[in-house]
């Protein structure tokens, strides 16, 4: 769970500035651009959180 | 290493109980007692712990504020750069060579330290003047979130020469956030401070996703061929906005130096050292200053332009980023403002007998949300963390010379303490005195700490040395 919590976040994070550089290089519109943001950024908290969480259990 | 002899153990201490301020020194003792022991060799971190700390502690909601009124002050891309790089390194090597050689020596907090140097009765004024200090800064940060909330309901950002509130929306959007912050820290400090630090990489994603995604509303093509065109036309272009200062080089490179004055030349951060292995772990505060402060600034610089240059933190970060952009400025203020109202209320509560903790943050959050309302706090942000520094400064250069200078001369160390002063005068007037040379300088604001930091310096040794002079004086 906690490696999977650890690559969750990790992933989040990465996506959205993929999502950054997509936009920047016209592949995508602003309305993507900013919901992959949005949903990104709300399982980087879930994640970060399970992965916190975990950490301080074991 | 042995417990030193600050715990007010003296003769001279005990006698000093009915003083008007014992009371309150023991309350001020009671509420730092948890770290009143020197730090011992098992509980010293590793240097990915300092990495970690100061990556993450630098990217504040004052960040999208900073950067981007360099670009209103008509910086040029060159002095920015310059500035930074030399500014953030200044920043790095005070660290690393003023405070940290410090707090590994003595394992101590600043505020044990201090009460040896210049006595419990001055580090409650110390106390008092960083709480007010604290609450100033947290208004600010709830000023920057009212950015970010007002787009919702169309309140509009104060104009940048506002000094009182503009609009009631305003005010209720201030007071609505002040709100939540304060119960928020009243309901679960550590708890927030855990969450705290899980925000800070995401705040530091939405700094660097919301600069590349506005580069093309600013004319960036997609192989970059014109970054460096548009970067100085557009963003960096040397040309201030209406009435704002032109600020070059120097002003950067002392702002980045400045910026946390109080935590490395004003040893706040003697909390944190006090951890480390060795004095060179004040090498890890770069984490800080290049990914963090260098970066964010130059991002927040970025999103302000692609805004039209409008100093509206929540509608530059809504254009770069959407709805994560705007939760970006709200976290970032709510996160930095939880521990600075936890602090300040810390600090105050060596003024309230008995108070319990909930009550003391409450008045915190109270004042800081007062303040929040004006919108100067935040529109002068950069004058304030110059003052902020400036103010701290003295009682940084008394306890540097008392550390290094006055055993190298000969001067007795810590006299406060071995004769039991509640104030050690010395210290007061160096403080005072600097604060008031400081005002009078001909020079620009940011400038004047370095001058005011060397005046302290050698006034205190001389006046110690006359003291230290007068006790020889008086045994022979």
């Amino acid at each position: 769970m906690k490696i999977i919590a650890t690559v969750s976040t990790l992933l989040s994070l990465v996506v959205c500035l993929g999502a950054a550089v997509w936009y920047f290089l016209g592949s995508i519109s602003y309305s993507t651009y900013t919901g992959v943001l949005a949903v990104f950024s709300v399982l980087y908290f879930i994640s970060a959180i399970a992965w916190r969480t975990l950490a301080e259990r074991s | 290493m042995s417990r030193p002899t600050l715990q007010g153990t003296s003769p001279r201490d005990k006698g000093t109980k009915d003083s008007a301020f014992s009371s309150i020194v023991s309350r001020m003792d009671q509420l730092y007692e948890f770290d009143r022991e020197e730090v011992k060799p098992e509980n010293l971190h590793s240097g990915a712990k300092f990495a970690g700390v100061f990556a993450g502690e630098h990217v504040a909601a004052t960040e999208f504020v900073i950067g981007a009124f360099f670009v209103l002050h008509g910086v040029s891309l060159g002095d920015l750069l310059v500035g930074l790089v030399l500014g953030n390194l200044l920043a790095v090597l005070s660290w690393t060579l003023i405070c940290a050689p410090i707090a590994t020596r003595v394992r101590l907090t600043l505020y044990w330290y201090l009460r040896r140097i210049i006595g419990p009765g001055l580090t409650v004024v110390y106390n008092i003047a960083n709480a007010a200090m604290y609450c100033i800064l947290a208004g600010a940060m709830i000023s920057i979130s009212a950015t970010a909330l007002g787009l919702g309901f169309g309140v509009p950002v104060p104009p940048l020469d506002s000094i009182y509130p503009t609009s009631v929306g305003w005010i209720i959007l201030a007071v609505l956030i002040g709100a939540g912050f304060t119960t928020l820290a009243i309901l679960g400090f550590e708890r927030l401070s855990k969450f705290a630090s899980v925000c800070s990489p995401w705040i530091f994603m939405v700094f660097v996703v919301g600069a590349i995604a506005v580069l093309p509303s600013l004319g960036v093509e997609k192989d970059l061929s014109n970054l460096y065109e548009v970067a100085t036309t557009r963003i960096w272009n040397g040309q201030p906005s209406p009435g704002q200062e032109k600020f070059g080089m120097w002003h950067i490179l002392f702002f980045a130096w400045f910026a946390n004055l109080a935590m490395h030349v004003g040893l706040s951060d003697m909390a944190l050292f006090r951890y480390a292995k060795r004095w060179t772990y004040g090498l890890y505060s770069a984490f800080g200053m290049y990914p963090g402060h260098m970066l964010a600034w130059i991002c927040s610089g970025i999103m302000v332009a692609a805004a039209n240059r409008e100093m509206d933190p929540g509608l530059m970060a809504y254009q770069a980023a959407g709805l994560a952009g705007v939760g970006a400025v709200l976290l970032a203020g709510w996160t930095t403002a939880n521990p600075t109202l936890y602090r300040a209320g810390l600090a105050l509560q060596i003024v309230t007998p008995n108070w319990p903790r909930w009550k003391i943050t409450l008045v915190a959050g109270a004042v800081t949300t007062i303040l929040a309302c004006f919108p100067v706090f935040f529109l002068k942000l950069l004058d304030y963390v110059a003052l902020y520094g400036l103010i701290l400064m003295p009682i940084g250069a008394v306890v540097f010379a008392e550390h290094w200078i006055l055993p190298k001369l000969g001067i007795q160390q810590y006299q406060a303490e071995k004769k039991g002063w509640i104030f050690n005068w010395n210290a007061a007037a160096v403080w005072v005195g600097t604060l008031a040379l400081c005002y009078y300088m001909p020079i620009h604001l940011f400038f004047r700490w370095l001058p005011g930091y060397f005046i302290a310096l050698i006034a205190y040794v001389i006046l110690q040395r006359i003291a230290d002079r007068g006790r020889g004086e008086a045994s022979a």
